[in-house]
């Protein structure tokens, strides 16, 4: 069962066509990456994906929470939808997702503890002694445990992202949308995102990364979705796994 | 419920911290405003309360033609006593009146020079309860002005219409004060809390997408809002009783507001905080951070 779905989704800004009728679906799992050069539609493909943005004209389902459809299209049949399938606000299934950009977005006046907190809190978590046991498993996994005192300015770039993916992995999201998360990152810290982004999908979190750098579909292999302009270009197993 | 009422506090705090000379600012120009409209409120009760002695110690006096017999006095007495709005009405003989002039004027000679008595006889009407005011007094005096044996009437219903007047306009000043002053809140409070949010808002888009609702983007500056206009108008306050208290052995005593109202200036101060930071947040861009 598809954990997210689009169909013939579009997205234009004012006379730009980010995204031309794309239809595709994800499972829970999946390493997907989305390849192409710069301003080809990556980004907004993450964004509609994690529904920042409304399509243009298509519809967004994220299975089994919300459905996501453009302002002008057509309402649903009037009887009830399934439990299952019941509309809810955004920013409630965004709770769902992690995400992880190019810029680390910490908060620069909290601590490490507090940056990753924030997380479980807007999840619904306050018990300190919860957020603790949920972050320090977190922490050690990502190689920062010991630097929960510290502030953003006082770690290494590689650390910051590092950071940012034990925030967004804090709420135990079933997806995980990254958005060039080593383009800031030199290559040994990049490729230490990319371990821990592939640790993430082996337990069953569908991954989905944006790249415009190939050597990581070379490296990592997977599901490569290849968009150019809006259009999408190719969707199937790249590399070694094609 | 305990863990987001900490995190605002938490975030309150924060904010204040690390805003405190805007914080500062805010506070004081909130309560110059503030001040502006408590001291108006001052002025408008202490002189509604004097208007109201004035009204209070209304009396009209009713002059009676010279030569008239005890029962043409004693007709007429009842006659006034008759008039609609009349508390009780009380005789002053020529000679009562003559003494009463003597003592108010204590220079002899003048007195000498006036010669025999001139003074003539009346009543002092006093009105009513519901009729001490202008118009009350003015019907009155108008109803004895067509008793007979009456020469003249004199009352000091005008001043009453006249401060009645000056209270009613000093009251319609008062209203445009008070709009003057909620803008000037609303506008202090919301730019400042648009300032704290714009020093804040990649953190407040990125709590956004991080799925963060109104608990995490705009209730923090909402009570930031209340908090900051409830404290400016507690100094507002203790402003105006220092004020007040130095000004107490002056010719104009200004008299403070009773605990009720200033606990209802304090809790609407707030509210315009809140209202202020409710329209500075709300027209806040969103952007979202990926």
């Amino acid at each position: 069962m598809a954990l997210i779905r689009l169909e013939h989704v579009t997205k234009v800004y004012r006379d730009r066509i980010a995204l031309s009728d794309v239809t595709l679906s994800f499972e829970a799992g999946e390493w997907v990456l989305v390849a192409g050069p710069s301003g080809a539609g990556k980004s907004t493909l993450l964004r509609v994906l994690a529904l920042a943005e409304k399509p243009t004209s298509g519809r967004v389902e994220v299975d089994p929470i919300a459905v996501i459809e453009a302002p002008s299209a057509p309402a649903e049949p009037a009887s009830p939808p399934p439990p299952h399938r019941r509309r809810v606000p955004a920013s409630l299934v965004r709770r769902h997702i992690g995400i992880l950009g190019q810029e680390f977005r910490l908060l620069p006046d909290r601590n490490i503890f507090e940056n990753v907190a924030i997380s479980c809190n807007i999840g619904g978590i306050w018990d300190r002694a919860q957020i603790r046991e949920r972050i320090n498993p977190l922490l050690d996994q990502m190689g920062i445990r010991g630097v929960e005192a510290l502030f953003p300015n006082d770690l290494s770039a590689g650390q910051k992202q590092r950071v940012a993916l034990a925030r967004a992995m804090a709420r135990h999201p079933r997806i995980l949308l990254a958005d060039e998360p080593t383009g800031n990152l030199d290559p040994s810290s990049a490729a230490q995102i990319f371990a821990l982004l592939r640790e993430i999908r082996e337990r069953g979190t569908l991954v989905v990364i944006a790249t415009h750098a190939e050597e990581w579909i070379r490296r990592y292999p997977g599901r490569v979705i290849r968009v150019e302009r809006g259009l999408l270009r190719s969707d199937g197993p790249e590399g070694a796994a094609a | 419920m305990i863990g987001p009422i900490k995190f605002i506090g938490r975030e309150l705090w924060r904010g204040v911290v690390q805003h405190r000379a805007l914080t500062l600012t805010s506070v004081l120009s909130m309560s110059a405003i503030l001040l502006i409209f408590l001291f108006f409120m001052m002025v408008l009760q202490t002189v509604d309360r004097y208007t109201g002695e004035l009204e209070s110690r209304e009396e009209i006096s009713v002059f009676l033609n010279e030569g008239l017999s005890k029962s043409e006095v004693s007709h007429t007495a009842a006659a006034l006593r008759a008039l609609d709005g009349v508390d009780s009405v009380r005789y002053v003989s020529k000679d009562e009146a003559w003494e009463s002039f003597r003592a108010d004027i204590s220079d002899e000679a003048l007195i000498q020079s006036v010669g025999s008595n001139p003074l003539p006889a009346s009543f002092i009407i006093r009105p009513a309860p519901p009729a001490r005011n202008a118009d009350g007094v003015r019907g009155i005096a108008r109803a004895a002005e067509t008793v007979p044996h009456v020469e003249d009437v004199r009352y000091a219903g005008e001043w009453v219409l006249r401060a009645e007047q000056v209270v009613g306009t000093l009251k319609r000043i008062g209203a445009a004060v008070g709009l003057i002053v909620l803008v000037g809140v609303l506008f202090v409070v919301g730019a400042t809390t648009r300032l704290a949010v714009q020093a804040r808002l990649d953190s407040v888009h990125l709590v956004r997408s991080l799925g963060g609702g109104f608990l995490f983007t705009e209730a923090p500056y909402l009570v930031e809002g209340f908090v900051l206009a409830s404290l400016s108008s507690v100094l507002t306050i203790a402003v105006a009783r220092l004020v007040h208290d130095s000004l107490a052995d002056g010719l104009f005593r200004l008299l403070f507001l009773p605990a009720p109202t200033l606990l209802a200036f304090v809790a609407v101060s707030g509210l315009l905080g809140l209202l202020g930071s409710w329209i500075a947040v709300a027209t806040l861009p969103r952007k979202w951070l990926l």
